[in-house]
């Protein structure tokens, strides 16, 4: 049996806490935006959760990145663990980024997604890429060629976002911009900061446990998977 | 002279999960026929793949050796990859796509090889292997041993035709050829050697066995080396061989398989026109809402389905092993230049022109001069279309190939299409003109193909072939 470090667990709780507590100070505590500025002033309490998915899904795609490279460079079976988990968790909360997007986006715009929205769009290419890489990783045999190439799509995702978020920031020029923190100009109301820094350490906390926990199932599964080699060869040899 | 032509150092190979080989050092000779013996499933084909750079070393290299120490790197595990000069190779399958015919295999074999072969040459050695009354049939319709034989001819004949030593690699080469193509095949196996040639053959067969320089014996991943030691001369200084041939021999064969067979030009148009004719049938009024950019949507719309259709091309290259034939040939040069000559360059342009004659007609803000510079955002949706064949022979690449969606890595394609949207509309109701900016027809067609353009170098550079 797979024993989960106490240290993950204790986080995964402290992160689950926290973020329930996130939600319900969102709701209940922080205050009002300026409805003259907002077409949707309540909508934007959405944003305790969809900055922090967006802030560890860049942490999960950067593990992921960081993998593919390690993978390509040395080959070894803990840069192939940063992919597995670093896609996983890319894949989970890069749903969480591009989900929470459009419902914000419904109520603010009136439409659920702007193809012009720089931010919007790197997170859906990103999400769709893990989702990618998970989908192969699932249905692939797991040999060396399968992994260069799942690795090479890891690094093209990396390489393809900034090209595209250079030319994305410049063709957006002819589009209204989108702005998600908008009252970042005229300094952030103490309470929805403090409940956003909650978010964003619950969020985090959460991002780590799960890795943890990742690397560690991870780590089983390759165990598992050599042991079931050793057996059939010791079976093939009866 | 007795000199090393091609060396692997170390190696260790892996097929899937098992070790095939491991640490293997060998020399291929000139001027010898090195024959690669052992057990069914013993590693022969891997060993002779892997001297082609077929397959990656887990670890150690395939090296052609020089004269000033130095070496050409031919596979590694750092990824370094390198045709082999002077190679030609005879898989165990075909290697050819079935559409072939033995002639257009032979040609383009000679091609590959850098040897403009006379058709007078070819039929002769067609006439010798008993093949010339079958010089315009494909190899679809062909027995086995015909196709074993086409397969053979193709890999000795630019060496029988040159002077320069070369290598060729012959796996299982006398399997399923009946009685008298043996004595032939063994005939040209000697012959080869005595023109200086390199032969390389992975087999059973004890008359070939007989006749070889060296043999390799290979069982449980390692190598024992049986014949005579000769003493090891300095290499000599040659030049390398392009491998420009090669190239255009398979522009050459992309365009006439598709030509006589055009599969891939029709499973694109049929879905383009549905599309279209949708279009037209619901009325472009009851789609669109209203806004300028819709009528450029639709216009481009049927020429981004066509394009973004699987190429026929990756079935082709899958067909009993051709793309690894090509491969070996080719080197990593193979993915960008099938993802190049196997896009759809004839369709965009008519399609867009079509769209646009089929669906203006409900819109009379259009420019009178618009029809006239609609091409560009089309020519552009080519940029788009070959970065679309690559991600489409990236997935490809997997083991189980229709098991991933390629679907998911072509959302990417959605920006650069969009910029030619807003690029047609400009055209369509400002009409064309010329100033570079961002929001200007010129500038939103090159911030599109500059897209596109890093795509496809995304898909075909990185991935270790």
């Amino acid at each position: 049996m797979v024993r989960i470090p106490a240290p993950a667990i204790a986080l995964l709780a402290l992160g689950s806490g926290g973020l329930v507590v996130t939600i319900l100070l969102g709701i209940t505590w922080a205050p009002d935006v300026n409805p003259s500025q907002w077409r949707a002033p309540a909508a934007y309490r959405i944003i305790f959760l969809h900055v922090p998915f967006a802030w560890t899904s860049f942490l999960a795609f950067g593990m992921l990145f960081l993998g593919s490279l390690r993978w390509y460079l040395r080959r070894t079976e803990h840069s192939w663990r940063l992919v597995q988990s670093g896609s996983d968790l890319g894949l989970l909360f890069g749903i969480g980024v591009i989900t929470s997007g459009p419902i914000w986006g419904m109520a603010e715009w009136g439409v659920p997604w702007d193809w012009a929205d720089l931010r919007l769009n790197t997170f859906a290419l990103l999400t769709a890429l893990a989702l990618f890489i998970v989908m192969a990783r699932r249905s692939q045999p797991d040999h060396d060629s399968t992994r260069d190439t799942i690795a090479a799509v890891g690094l093209f995702g990396f390489i393809l976002v900034p090209i595209t978020a250079v030319a994305t920031t410049l063709y957006q020029k002819r589009h209204p911009g989108v702005v998600i923190i908008e009252s970042e100009e005229s300094g952030l109301d103490p309470a929805i900061r403090t409940v956003m820094i909650l978010g964003f350490v619950s969020v985090t906390l959460l991002f780590i446990a799960f890795t943890i926990i990742s690397d560690k199932l991870y780590s089983a599964e390759a165990e598992i998977e050599s042991n079931l080699k050793a057996l059939d060869e010791m079976k093939g040899g009866e | 002279m007795s000199y090393p032509v091609l060396r692997v150092k170390g190696a260790t190979v892996l097929r899937g999960s098992r070790t095939v080989l491991e640490d293997i050092d060998l020399d291929v000779m000139c001027g010898e026929i090195l024959c690669l013996t052992g057990p069914n499933g013993s590693g022969k084909s891997t060993l002779l793949e892997t001297f082609a750079g077929l397959h990656a070393p887990r670890y150690g290299e395939v090296v052609v050796p020089l004269p000033d120490q130095e070496s050409i790197p031919i596979r590694d595990s750092g990824g370094r990859r390198t045709p082999v000069p002077g190679l030609s190779i005879a898989l165990q399958t075909d290697g050819a796509c079935l559409d072939e015919t033995v002639m257009e295999r032979l040609k383009t074999a000679s091609m590959v090889a850098g040897k403009s072969l006379t058709d007078e040459i070819i039929h002769a050695a067609m006439e010798r292997w008993a093949l010339y009354h079958r010089s315009e049939d494909r190899l679809a319709v062909l027995s086995q041993g015909l196709r074993k034989r086409v397969s053979i001819l193709a890999a000795i004949l630019p060496a029988m035709q040159s002077s320069e030593p070369r290598i060729i690699l012959l796996d299982e080469p006398s399997e399923g050829l009946d009685s008298a193509s043996r004595n032939l095949l063994h005939e040209s196996i000697f012959s080869l050697r005595e023109k200086g040639h390199s032969v390389v053959i992975a087999t059973h067969d004890d008359a070939i066995i007989e006749i070889s320089d060296r043999i390799v014996e290979i069982s449980a991943s390692t190598i024992s080396v049986s014949g005579p030691d000769h003493p090891v001369d300095d290499i000599p200084f040659t030049d390398a061989i392009p491998i420009s041939g090669a190239i255009s021999a398979l522009g050459r064969w992309i365009l006439a398989l598709e030509m006589r067979n055009p599969v891939d030009t029709v499973q694109r148009i049929v879905p383009a026109l549905l599309a279209l004719f949708l279009l037209r049938s619901i009325g472009l009024d009851a789609i669109s809402d209203g806004a300028p950019s819709s009528l450029a949507f639709y216009i481009l719309a049927p020429a981004l389905i066509a394009i973004l259709v699987r190429p026929a091309l990756i079935d082709r290259l899958k067909e009993r092993r051709s793309g690894d034939w090509w491969r070996a040939h080719l080197g990593r040069s193979i993915r960008p230049l099938s993802s190049i000559v196997g896009s759809p360059w004839i369709l965009p342009i008519p399609l867009t022109y079509l769209s646009f004659i089929v669906l203006s007609n409900s819109s009379s803000d259009i420019d009178p001069h618009a029809y006239a510079w609609l091409w560009l955002p089309a020519l552009s949706m080519l940029d788009i279309g070959a970065a679309a064949t690559a991600i489409h022979m990236l997935v490809s690449g997997f083991e189980r190939n229709t098991a991933v969606a390629a679907s998911l890595m072509m959302a990417i394609l959605i920006w650069p299409f969009l910029m030619l949207v807003d690029a047609t509309t400009e055209i369509l109701h400002q009409g064309m003109y010329f100033e570079l900016g961002f929001d200007t027809p010129l500038g939103l067609i090159i911030c599109s193909s500059l897209i596109s353009a890093s795509v496809w170098g995304a898909a075909v550079i990185i991935p270790d072939e």
